[in-house]
């Protein structure tokens, strides 16, 4: 209810209250007025009474004299003339007289006074009376002397002068009486005037007041209706414009108001819907859901929720109504009102969130800053195997190994503090009594007093660890082991090359030394044998060299540079001079690139693969040797030394780069073996690979590739 | 005429001296050769003591040092050589059957004047003591006071 409904409320009561005022102060003066008007009306009309009283009073006293003076006069008419028809009048004038009296006595009662008086005068009446009945008898009696008694005359004239002072007397004081009344009426008159116009002049005063007052109330009412109108106006502007569904329905369910929203969802117009039920207009499961909700909402005192569905055209959303019931000023439940507000992409982000929570594989808990577990997902069922319900509550500390449990502590701690947990294990409980190992990171949300942790099962992992931990220890003995026999090699080849020489060098230098002195005194056989002895010391020297060349190229590290190859070349071609001298070579170097390799390592190559080339070609003439490089694609470059010399079968091919492999005998190609195997280690070292082509007395080729960007493997 | 300045070869194998002071012979120097037969006797006779307290001969013109001797090696010898200032600028020559680089580096670092590998072939090695013995003993001027032989 808005203000505007309030003021109304207010202005009505005014109003009326006013009008009820106005009309209890009027009728209370007109009833006063009336009371004084009839109350002085009444006394006018008994002071009037007493003036027509008093004026009765006179008459009766002045009918009294005349019947008096009546019988006087028929008396003396028929004494004078005897005729009896005096008498009568006589007779009916003392009747008259006796009523008068009699009157008079009924009509005095009430004046105590004139009531004296009165009993004073009918004695003095009745004795005049008696005395002309007197003068009657005498006259009858005697005749006309008789009748003129002089004492009885003048008795009588007495009696009568008594009789007529007394009714004067009488007469004067009804007189005075109703001089009183009259002005006593006059009084009572003027005031009944004065009393009803005044009476008069207050209600017309009371009248105007009133109706100036309702004229002001009613131009109020009129503006608060106005008000009124423009509420209820806004307020159906409001409800017709609001996003969500606003109905009002009566007890028996049937719509009494819906908005416009409603309208459009439903596709209905208004006229369909006021007066109807949802039966009438929903499918029956739909409209006995919403009709179960009203029924628990007429029965509430508060406000209810509900989720309910709504058919959209574009299928069912899920609606949150609040419904609650409206009472009319006695308190009567007379319509339930709802109020739906869409909440489909609410409720489809809650489940998404569930969904998430409750799908995730890792441990998702909220727990108190009293410990105790708020929330777990279901992963931590799957997991450790207790149920929601026998973690919920729970201090999370019971669940920990105790041995974690300080460090655990601690880690709570930081995050109560506004820390945060960014990785930290610890072993849990699972309800089989073993322990899993968990790796959490938590953050706390200080002002709600709540940690929000997430956990992941890492027990698989640590068994892992533990078992590459483990191999890392095994390997690193192997490695030691390696080394060793690395390091025992190595001073095997280093025992080699000086313990295992010097014995050669012995035996040559003696036997040049023998030569030297004895030689002369030798003969021919005796000084070739020496000669043998020589050469196969040489032999074994030039073996164990190479060997020993050939173990260091496998050990020593590669020292990287930027190396023209082409200069490498010339270099070794020069190195083979002594071989080369006086040969008729045809050299054809191309242009060779520049590698990034191991400088001393690749010059040994070439002056293995060049040398080879010179060695083999001793029979051409001319020799013929290339150098170059056949294919830089792919990455690489490809090297080559091609001859025109014995070449080979390639059917031996795969024995060229092994060691101590030889194709030739020693008799017709000198050598140890050596230099291909050393060419293929090298050239292995640098990553690259090692072929050749061939075919006997049809020459040879060898390649080496070198990968551009350098790589390195153990060879 | 002062004798020639004497010439310490150290060596520990007996067939090497034998062939070392053949080679030497081959090229007729006659400097006197004194063989320490290893690198203390070697350090010895350099600092008078010892076997070679009564020696007073002064230093020697040339040390050909072996790498891998007894008691104390070829390098170790050089290493204090090369530490004292009275014997640092005595030439050291290693003469070793080793070919391994990490010898051959060492021994310049430690301060080696040449490095000679001991070569199977007799021939050859007398080439390079020819060289060693040229340079060091005959070629080079010797110290004032000293006197070339002659003939």
């Amino acid at each position: 209810m808005g203000g505007a409904g309030w003021d109304d409320a207010f202005v009505k009561t005014s109003v009326e209250n006013k009008i009820r005022l106005g009309l209890a102060a009027g009728l209370a003066v007109l009833l006063s007025a009336g009371w004084l008007s009839y109350h002085t009306t009444t006394r006018l009309i008994a002071t009037e009474d007493w003036v027509s009283h008093t004026r009765n009073v006179i008459a009766e006293l002045e009918s009294v004299s005349a019947s008096l003076e009546e019988v006087e006069t028929g008396q003396r008419g028929y004494i004078l003339t005897g005729g009896p028809i005096f008498l009568e009048d006589r007779r009916s004038a003392a009747q008259q007289l006796m009523v008068h009296l009699k009157q008079l006595r009924l009509i005095l009662t009430n004046n105590p006074a004139q009531q004296h008086n009165l009993d004073q005068l009918e004695p003095l009446i009745a004795r005049r009376l008696n005395l002309l009945d007197a003068q009657i008898a005498a006259f009858q009696q005697s005749g006309l002397k008789a009748s003129a008694d002089t004492a009885a005359i003048q008795t009588g004239e007495m009696v009568m002068n008594n009789i007529r002072g007394l009714i004067s007397q009488m007469r004067s004081t009804e007189d005075n009486l109703l001089v009183q009344r009259v002005q006593l009426s006059h009084d009572s008159a003027r005031w009944s005037l004065r009393v009803i116009v005044i009476g008069t002049l207050l209600a017309c005063a009371l009248g105007v007041t009133a109706l100036i007052t309702l004229n002001r109330d009613f131009k109020l009412r009129a503006v608060a209706e106005e008000k009124v109108r423009e509420s209820q106006a806004q307020l159906e502007f409001i409800l017709n414009n609001s996003p969500a569904i606003i109905l009002l329905k009566d007890v028996e369910g049937r719509y009494l108001f819906v908005n416009r929203r409603y309208l459009q969802i439903t596709g209905f117009s208004l006229d369909q819907v006021v007066g109807k039920t949802g039966f009438d207009l929903f499918q029956k499961e739909i409209a006995q859901a919403a009709r179960e909700h009203d029924l628990k909402v007429l029965q509430s005192e508060a406000p209810l929720e509900f989720e309910e569905t709504v058919r959209y055209p574009d299928g069912p959303h899920t609606h949150l109504a609040v419904k609650f019931s409206l009472r009319d000023t006695a308190g009567r439940i007379y319509a339930l009102c709802g109020v739906s507000t869409d909440i489909t992409e609410r409720k489809q982000a809650e489940e998404e969130r569930d969904r998430f929570f409750n799908l995730s594989r890792d441990l998702m808990c909220i727990i108190g800053f009293d410990h105790r577990f708020r929330t777990v997902n279901p992963a931590w069922e799957r997991t450790l195997g207790f149920s929601r319900e026998e973690m919920l509550g729970k201090p999370f500390i019971e669940f920990v190994h105790p041995d974690d449990r300080p460090a655990t502590l601690a880690e709570a701690g930081k995050l109560a503090a506004g820390g945060e947990v960014i990785y930290f294990e610890n072993r849990y409980l699972c309800k089989d009594g073993s322990y899993r190992w968990l790796a959490w990171s938590a953050r706390a949300a200080v002002p709600q007093k709540l940690m929000y942790a997430t956990a992941r099962d890492i027990t698989e992992q640590k068994r892992t660890n533990e078992q590459i931990l483990q191999l890392n220890v095994k390997l690193q003995r192997h490695a030691e082991q390696l080394e060793t026999a690395n390091r025992e090699l190595e001073a095997f080849s280093y025992s080699v090359s000086h313990d295992l020489r010097a014995p050669l060098r012995h035996i040559d230098g003696f036997v040049k030394i023998l030569d030297k002195q004895s030689g002369p005194n030798l003969d021919e056989r005796g000084r070739r044998y020496l000669g043998i002895v020589a050469d196969s010391a040489r032999q074994m020297g030039a073996l164990i060299d190479d060997l020993l060349v050939f173990s260091r190229m496998g050990r020593s590290e590669l020292r990287r540079s930027k190396v023209a190859l082409d200069s490498l070349v010339h270099e070794a071609v020069e190195g083979l001079q002594m071989e080369t001298n006086g040969r008729p070579i045809t050299w054809k170097i191309g242009d060779l690139p520049e590698v990034e390799a191991d400088p001393a390592m690749l010059r040994q190559v070439w002056i293995n693969l060049v040398g080879n080339a010179v060695k083999y070609t001793r029979p051409r003439n001319p020799a013929e040797i290339e150098v170059g490089c056949a294919d830089a694609t792919n990455g690489e470059f490809v090297l080559f030394v091609r001859d025109n010399g014995v070449g080979f079968d390639m059917e031996y091919a795969h024995k060229l780069f092994g060691v101590f492999q030889r194709l030739h005998r020693a008799e017709e190609f000198e050598g140890t073996g050596i230099g291909l195997a050393n060419v293929r280690r090298i050239i292995a070292r640098h990553g690259g690979r090692t072929w050749a082509e061939g075919k006997p007395d049809g020459g040879a080729t060898f390649f080496f590739s070198l990968p551009k960007t350098p790589t390195e493997t153990e060879g | 005429m002062a004798p020639l300045k004497r010439i310490l070869l150290a060596e520990d194998s007996e067939r090497d001296v034998e062939l070392t002071l053949a080679a030497l012979e081959e090229h007729n120097l006659a400097n006197e050769v004194v063989v320490a037969r290893d690198g203390a006797e070697a350090l010895d006779y350099l600092y008078q003591r010892g076997r070679f307290a009564e020696h007073a001969n002064g230093l020697p013109v040339v040390v050909l040092l072996d790498l891998k001797m007894p008691k104390v090696d070829g390098l170790e010898v050089l290493r204090q050589m090369r530490a004292d200032p009275a014997l640092k600028h005595v030439p050291a020559v290693m003469i070793t059957s080793s070919r391994e680089e990490q010898d051959l580096v060492r021994s310049y670092q430690l301060g080696a004047n040449a490095y000679v590998v001991k070569p199977v072939d007799f021939q050859q090695f007398v080439e390079s003591i020819k060289q060693v013995g040229f340079f060091w003993a005959i070629i080079n001027e010797p110290p004032p006071g000293s006197v070339k032989r002659t003939g």
